[in-house]
């Protein structure tokens, strides 16, 4: 699964090359895209259930900025949030087992217990993401993506990561299992009745997908079957590699044309043979004919013990599909309103790998297989004859309603969106601050009643005087902070709060912190500095209610760390840690200084997050904080592009 | 800021500064200091040029944008984890002894978090010095 994603991976990066070169903002797109690789690839890999909770999600964040990535269109950016929250909801599903069992490890089974909620749950994200009936809404919107996004996305991974993931699976689903099959079934049957209406060449192809994802769904749920991966996985890149080629394909007749509506679509060979050419290998792939990795794919999966009514469905999908897109609008009279022209180099070296790779690796593979290739075959082909034929006058428009319905949704959460920002958001920063800092006042004091409950200091000795000067000095400090009227006395006194901590910190031996500590505050003053005078007036401080409601939450806070602070210092001593890192600081790492070592030897993984958070802070800031004129590589451009376009 | 007091001394401190933050990522190992602690003073070295004589010149004096200073600074930190990568694992330390000074590679990794510190704490700041200007 991974080299699937990988490998044609970089074909459509290569195939992106010439698609996207006549459109705009290509910065946004390659990083997204490789964003979504590295995610899928992490998915496919991940055996940890945080891990695989995290890859999930990341692939329908960076979906959703692929899928918006034309974001002049209110099409795209609709179907981009549709997709968004139903994949996204229904990842969430993936939280709750974990929550229940702790980090789990797939491949030790047995963590879904048949626990009803852990398995409906993990059911719910399946279904969501792999766009199994009712939950198959997102996939025709996120037709509105770019065309290499939409080959990658919906030929080999993303969609694919519900099936997957219900393979892996398929042994604890228990009761559920059958549920899944008739809705896998169920996909099949909705996806075929698109196929025969659809116009739009992409939509065909995202429905014939869906209809072998249904398929795949059925089959791969079954317990029985759950050996068999080779067989799955044989099918899994077949089809991975004739759909990505006929979406490529489209991509190309769009490109060319300038229409994907099927209907106008005929004639193209004599102006674009190349495409023509891999278009009918490609489509020789998609029928299943025998020599083909599509067909050995197919007629391996047919050959199973238990044969599901769902692959004859997809089967015939498959077959109308592939007709439409890759033979039909390659044959016939020319139509003369078009003016297509042959595709571009990258599109077509991408279209061309596909189409050999289908070939020869049919031939290759099925050297050794069975003689009766041809079953998988004559079947379908000529029982979609008769449907193409009774279809072919017929144009009924079906299963719109499903659309319609996720688009209310998406509106519904998007209203539910507003009323949240209503309440939380006011546009204040003091009233931002006020709900953070009141949360974290609550969370603190909530966990530390969850710790041992420790009696009161028996008395209080004054053992250090220096110390207690300080910290006197502090507690004066902070709260002449509060009750200055004038901003920056306030800065002043904190301070002085400020350094009379780094005075604690050398006292106690850390001179590192204590060198930081006043650095920092020598810069926070100059930044304030800075900052003061561009500040608008405060709000009326003498307003007593607010006044109060403010010294409740800060006395939250403080009650809060505090008995955070003395559950702390009462509750380790030395640990092991500190002691072995101590006496192996020099011997191992050369350093005297053990806090330094620590940062960037034993733990320098955790540093290289930190300063990795760090420039994520910087540029958040650089970006909000910029003058106002457009930087020449941004705004500016695209607005020209849309123009020309 | 027209203070001629703070506009010599600025000029004046900055080298100092800047040296005396090399000073102590040099010296981090084996005493207080490192590559945080290095980093901060060295932005306040700039800091306080930019109080005296105004951003513009701050940046002009660093020569490179300060975006690009974050990248660099990163790649640093990374090389140094994958250079581990030719001792063993990803992030192991690997030492060269030059005398009684052992060079190694979370040397480099602090020289990368000098450089970040710098960038990020110099991005605010004089974002901040520009819009007050």
């Amino acid at each position: 699964m991974a080299a699937l994603a990988t490998g044609v991976g970089a074909l459509v990066f290569l195939y992106s090359f010439g698609y996207m070169s006549e459109t705009e903002s290509r910065g946004t797109f390659y990083p997204a895209l490789a964003a979504f690789q590295a995610a899928m690839v992490g998915l496919v890999l991940a055996d940890n259930g945080t891990l695989l909770f995290l890859f999930w999600e990341l692939t329908s964040y960076s979906s959703f900025l692929l899928i918006s990535h034309n974001a002049m269109s209110p099409a795209a950016r609709r179907s981009a949030k549709n997709a968004l929250f139903v994949t996204g909801l229904g990842g969430l599903g993936l939280l709750i087992p974990m929550s229940q069992y702790g980090p789990y490890l797939i491949h030790e089974g047995g963590h879904l217990g048949g626990s009803w909620i852990g398995i409906g749950c993990v059911v719910l994200a399946v279904m969501t993401k792999s766009a199994q009936f009712p939950f198959s809404g997102w996939l025709p919107g996120a037709m509105a993506a770019p065309t290499p996004v939409s080959a990658y996305l919906h030929s080999a991974t993303m969609v694919q990561a519900g099936v997957y993931l219900s393979a892996r699976l398929a042994p604890e689903l228990g009761i559920v299992g059958p549920l899944l099959q008739h809705l896998g079934s169920a996909t099949a049957l909705f996806a075929l009745f698109r196929i025969c209406f659809a116009v739009d060449l992409k939509q065909i192809l995202a429905f014939s997908t869906l209809g072998a994802l249904g398929a795949l769904m059925a089959q791969a749920t079954i317990p029985a079957l759950s050996g068999q991966a080779p067989i799955f996985l044989l099918f899994l890149v077949g089809h991975a590699f004739y759909k990505a080629g006929l979406f490529f394909v489209a991509g190309a007749i769009e490109r060319s044309v300038g229409s994907r509506d099927v209907r106008s679509l005929r004639g193209l060979f004599w102006t674009m043979p190349v495409t023509g050419i891999a278009g009918f290998a490609l489509a020789i792939s998609a029928l299943g004919l025998p020599f083909s990795l599509g067909g050995v794919g197919k007629s391996s999966l047919a050959h199973l013990p238990s044969l599901e009514p769902s692959l004859w469905l997809s089967a015939i999908g498959g077959v109308i599909a592939a007709y439409r897109v890759g033979i039909r609008p390659f044959v016939g009279a020319r139509n003369l309103d078009l003016h297509p022209h042959e595709s571009p180099a990258p599109m077509l070296a991408s279209i061309g790998i596909l189409a050999i790779l289908g070939l020869a690796g049919g031939v290759a593979v099925s050297n050794g297989g069975s003689g009766s290739l041809s079953a998988g075959f004559l079947g379908p082909v000529s029982i979609a004859g008769v449907i193409l034929l009774i279809t072919a006058r017929l144009h009924l428009r079906l299963g719109n309603g499903l659309e319609q319905a996720f688009r209310q949704l998406g509106v519904g959460i998007a209203n539910m969106g507003l009323v949240f920002q209503w309440v939380f958001q006011g546009g204040q920063l003091s009233n931002y601050l006020r709900w953070v800092i009141c949360s974290l006042g609550i969370l603190l004091i909530w966990a530390s009643t969850r710790g041992p409950a420790l009696g009161f200091p028996a008395g209080i000795t004054v053992a250090y005087p220096l110390d207690s000067l300080l910290i006197a000095l502090a507690i004066i400090a902070a709260v002449t902070t509060a009750v200055l009227p004038s901003r920056l006395g306030a800065v002043a006194a904190m301070g002085i709060v400020g350094w009379a901590v780094a005075m604690v910190y050398s006292l106690y031996g850390a001179p590192d912190l204590a060198m930081t500590q006043l650095a920092v505050e020598v810069l926070t003053l100059i930044l304030f500095v800075f900052t003061l005078g561009k500040l608008p007036r405060l709000p009326d401080r003498r307003n007593a209610k607010v006044r109060s409601r403010d010294a409740t939450i800060a006395g939250l806070v403080g009650l809060g760390m505090a008995s955070m602070c003395y559950l702390a210092s009462n509750l380790s001593p030395l640990s092991s840690v500190s002691r072995e890192i101590a006496e192996r600081a020099l011997p191992e790492a050369f350093g005297r200084n053990i806090v330094n070592v620590i940062l960037v030897d034993f733990r320098a993984l955790d540093t290289l997050g930190e300063i990795t958070v760090l420039c994520v802070a910087g540029i958040g800031v650089y970006t909000l904080l910029r003058r106002r004129t457009p930087a020449p590589e941004s705004s500016t451009e695209s607005l020209r592009g849309g123009e020309q376009a | 800021m027209n203070s001629p007091i703070l506009t010599s001394v600025a000029r004046f401190l900055l080298p100092v500064f800047v040296t005396f933050s090399v000073f102590l990522l040099w010296r981090g190992h084996n005493a207080p200091g490192g590559g945080f602690t290095g980093g901060l003073v060295a932005s306040a070295g700039f800091a306080l040029h930019a109080l005296a004589y105004g951003p513009d010149r701050v940046r002009r004096a660093l020569r490179v944008e300060l975006r690009s200073l974050m990248g660099v600074g990163l790649g640093i930190a990374l090389l140094a984890a994958i250079l581990g990568l030719l001792g063993g694992s990803f992030f192991r330390a690997i030492w060269i002894h030059v005398g009684a000074t052992h060079l190694g590679t979370p040397l480099l990794f602090d020289i990368g978090v000098y450089v970040i510190v710098v960038a990020v704490v110099l991005t605010i700041l004089l974002i901040r010095a520009e819009d007050h200007a």
